[in-house]
């Protein structure tokens, strides 16, 4: 089952995170389609059925009616639309939203034989769901505990990302290639001036220094960067290529919080360097770069668009189109194709969505037209290619939505509660000696204890009023010990 | 070897029926001395402390010391399959992974036996402060369960005040208040039916009914309950186990201004 999903990103993120290689290796996005009821998809951390998220689908199903804006690097084959979740079939009447059965999911096993998902999968309707992740939640006596289950998100930690490269400012040719791979760490931005290091052979900069927690995407760092940028240029000036291109990574130790990429682009002719960061919130930068001859005209111009964020989840689905009446705008619904689950997964629930976990899949999936649905239906398979945390009990309730639904919490773990500080405190005060390595078991168990409840949701405000009261007693020494 | 022969087997379902629902698992030290069990329930506001000596038990042997990381709800869930009648022993080797229950009834015509798996369990040993208690009360154990359940109608926790007459347990919540006072009984003929407050210092404290539900389900084991206490440390409930040895609950005060979570 999949009945719990996260999206947060803005409609213009999702996209730039649905960028593909088309047949001729160059990089594309997705056009944005609001959806013809002009229903809105809203970014949320718990999104449930009823809700309308993006799905990406074929321009195909679009092209002959809605005219979609060209996307940078032409005219793409995909588009990305909100749907309600839970497929409304045709034939439905009455409200849409009162569909008497549950049509949120559709098992592998049915959808070529079930009515609702048959037909339209028979006409291709074939599309991706596209999430940040989804919850499912794993029973036991103590009530439910929601997991949050995703992409690893590995290339987030690592800066290896490619270059591209513009050989000549005249032309808009993007050229994937490893050329000067620059690497900068800030470790102190007042050192940052003074300290340049630069070990120019192995194309590696380090800028010394000591802090880099304060690193905010602001203005400021805008304008940091910039002089570092001018600084290098000084400092590597050309050495006789006709065009240096080189690509700035800036690192922040912060867990790949806020990464900024920067690219430089300085030719040989344009002494020019403009360096335009577009910051969006939470992981990812895009980078636009501009080149401008000498004449100052703007004449090459692209777009890097291999997506540095968050991979989003690409499941497979099933839509279908539904009208109130001859008039009324078409309702675009979706039901995620679930299977069984894979056998890291059927730990917590026996039922996974069909996850496409490479680009090859996705293409064939949407690529109604080509992949008959014969073939396509095998890509729908159990698959071992996520990733999972437990998340918050608040998330079972479908109307939390704070940001943290989706951040790890440590379970098992037991809230600090004045009362166990107490227990805590007075088994500690055991005699010495008697039990010596025994307490210092306990007090690491204490101590573990109490850093793990800092992770923990919704601890603090118990705590004030207990906690005075046990300092005094604490400091008073523990009255064990007074008869 | 480790060997435990209790002809009184019926101890042994009273004990794990009056724990399992406060802990889920714990570790049963056995020595030459005897069984311990000390372990604290999830949320770490109560522990448990069970002392069996080896003098109690009809055999007992054990050659090496041996931790045995007990399932407990398992393990219930096999003395269950004990009648009351029968006599219990619990065996195992010294390195080995599973524990073995042999039910005998009494005129030794049927044989049961059992075989459970340990589970590994985190050594955490915690050493009990020796504490003297400004008020020490007993009670009959049955009077101590039904005011836990009585008042447990009117609110989350009890203040238990202690004083030289005797000793009053009060709730209150939304529907009202309850007060429940039990004086110290003047005559003594029957033991077991008597209240006596022993008490250096008034006290009063207050505690969580949920928990004192859970462990006055040790009241089969004895008829009579002590209940020790002193300012801002844990209350202890204790049980004694005939002649074996004793259950003990620790339980923290609630401290003000803390809405009700232990």
């Amino acid at each position: 089952m999949c009945g719990r999903t996260a999206c947060a990103l803005a409609p213009d993120d999702v996209i730039k995170a649905c960028s593909y290689k088309d047949r001729h290796g160059k990089y594309k996005q997705p056009s944005w389609i609001d959806a013809p009821g002009g229903q809105q998809y809203s970014p949320a951390h718990n999104v449930a059925p009823g809700a309308f998220t993006p799905v990406l689908l074929s321009a195909k199903h679009l092209s002959t009616k809605t005219a979609h804006p060209a996307s940078p690097g032409g005219v793409s084959d995909r588009v990305v639309m909100p749907m309600k979740w839970g497929l409304v079939p045709p034939w439905h009447q009455g409200d849409p939203f009162k569909v008497p059965y549950e049509t949120n999911n559709c098992r592998a096993e049915g959808m070529l034989e079930k009515k609702t998902y048959k037909v339209p999968l028979m006409r291709g309707n074939r599309c991706i769901i596209l999430a940040d992740g989804f919850f499912e939640w794993k029973s036991s006596k103590d009530g439910k505990q929601p997991y949050y289950f995703y992409f690893p998100q590995d290339h987030l930690k690592s800066c290896s990302v490619k270059n591209e490269v513009f050989e000549s400012p005249n032309e808009k040719i993007v050229k994937t290639e490893k050329v000067q791979n620059m690497r900068v760490i800030y470790e102190d931005k007042k050192a940052f001036d003074s300290d340049l290091l630069l070990k120019d052979h192995s194309n590696e900069v380090y800028l010394k220094a000591s802090d880099c927690k304060s690193y905010p995407v602001s203005p400021e760092n805008n304008k940091i960067m910039t002089k570092a940028c001018l600084e290098l240029k000084r400092e590597v000036d050309y050495t006789g290529d006709k065009s240096f291109n080189s690509k700035w990574c800036s690192e922040q130790d912060r867990c790949g919080d806020s990464w900024i990429n920067t690219c430089i682009d300085n030719t040989s002719i344009s002494q020019k360097c403009f360096v335009k960061q577009e910051a969006c919130e939470g992981s990812w930068t895009d980078i636009d770069i501009k080149t401008k001859n000498e004449t100052g005209f703007e004449v090459g111009e692209a777009v890097i668009t291999s997506w540095k964020g968050h991979r989003l989840l690409t499941m497979a689905g099933v839509f279908d189109v539904w009208k109130a009446d001859e008039n009324a705008p078409p309702l675009y619904s979706y039901s995620v194709i679930t299977v069984s689950s894979s056998r890291d997964m059927d730990w917590c629930h026996h039922r996974m969505p069909a996850i496409l976990s490479t680009e090859e899949e996705v293409q064939n999936w949407l690529d109604f037209s080509s992949l008959p649905l014969s073939k396509a239906a095998l890509l729908i398979k159990p698959k071992i290619c996520l990733t999972h945390h437990a998340v918050s009990k608040q998330v079972n309730n479908s109307r939390y939505q704070a940001e943290d639904s989706v951040k790890p919490v440590q379970i098992g773990q037991q809230i600090a509660t004045p009362g166990s500080k107490l227990m805590q405190q007075w088994l500690q005060s055991a005699s010495p000696g008697k039990r010596k390595s025994q307490d210092s078991g306990v007090q690491k168990a204490f101590k573990a204890g109490g850093n793990l409840s800092q992770g923990s949701v919704a601890k603090k405000k118990k705590e004030k009023g207990g906690e005075s009261l046990m300092m005094k007693w604490l400091k008073s020494g523990s009255p064990v010990k007074k008869t | 070897m480790f060997e435990a022969r209790l002809v009184q087997g019926s101890l042994w379902k009273k004990l794990l029926d009056s724990i399992k629902d406060l802990l889920n698992e714990a570790i049963f030290d056995c020595s030459s001395t005897g069984i311990t069990l000390q372990a604290m329930d999830s949320s770490h506001v109560s522990l448990v402390s069970i002392s069996m000596n080896s003098d109690g038990f009809d055999t007992y042997r054990c050659d090496r010391n041996l931790s045995m990381g007990i399932h407990l709800p398992s393990l219930s869930k096999i003395m269950k399959c004990a009648g009351n009648d029968d006599i219990i022993t619990m065996k195992a080797t010294d390195d080995a992974d599973t524990v073995s229950l042999v039910f005998e009834s009494p005129n030794n015509e049927k044989v049961s036996d059992y075989e459970m798996k340990l589970i590994d369990l985190d050594t955490e040993h915690l050493g009990i402060p020796e504490t003297e208690y400004s008020c020490v009360v007993k009670m009959p154990s049955a009077e101590f369960q039904r005011i836990c359940r009585d008042l447990s109608q009117l609110g989350d926790s009890v203040v238990i005040a202690c004083t030289k007459e005797g000793v009053k347990f009060s709730a209150s919540g939304e529907l009202g208040t309850g007060n429940i006072k039990l004086c110290q009984s003047a005559s003594t003929d029957k033991e077991e039916e008597s209240v006596v407050v022993d008490m250096n210092e008034a006290v009063c404290l207050t505690f969580a009914l949920r928990y004192l539900n859970f462990f006055a389900k040790a009241t089969p084991l004895s008829t009579q309950v002590q209940l020790s206490m002193s300012k801002d440390v844990p209350l202890v409930v204790e049980y004694k186990i005939s002649e074996l040895g004793f259950l003990r609950f620790y339980l923290a005060p609630k401290i003000e201004d803390n809405d009700g979570d232990n």
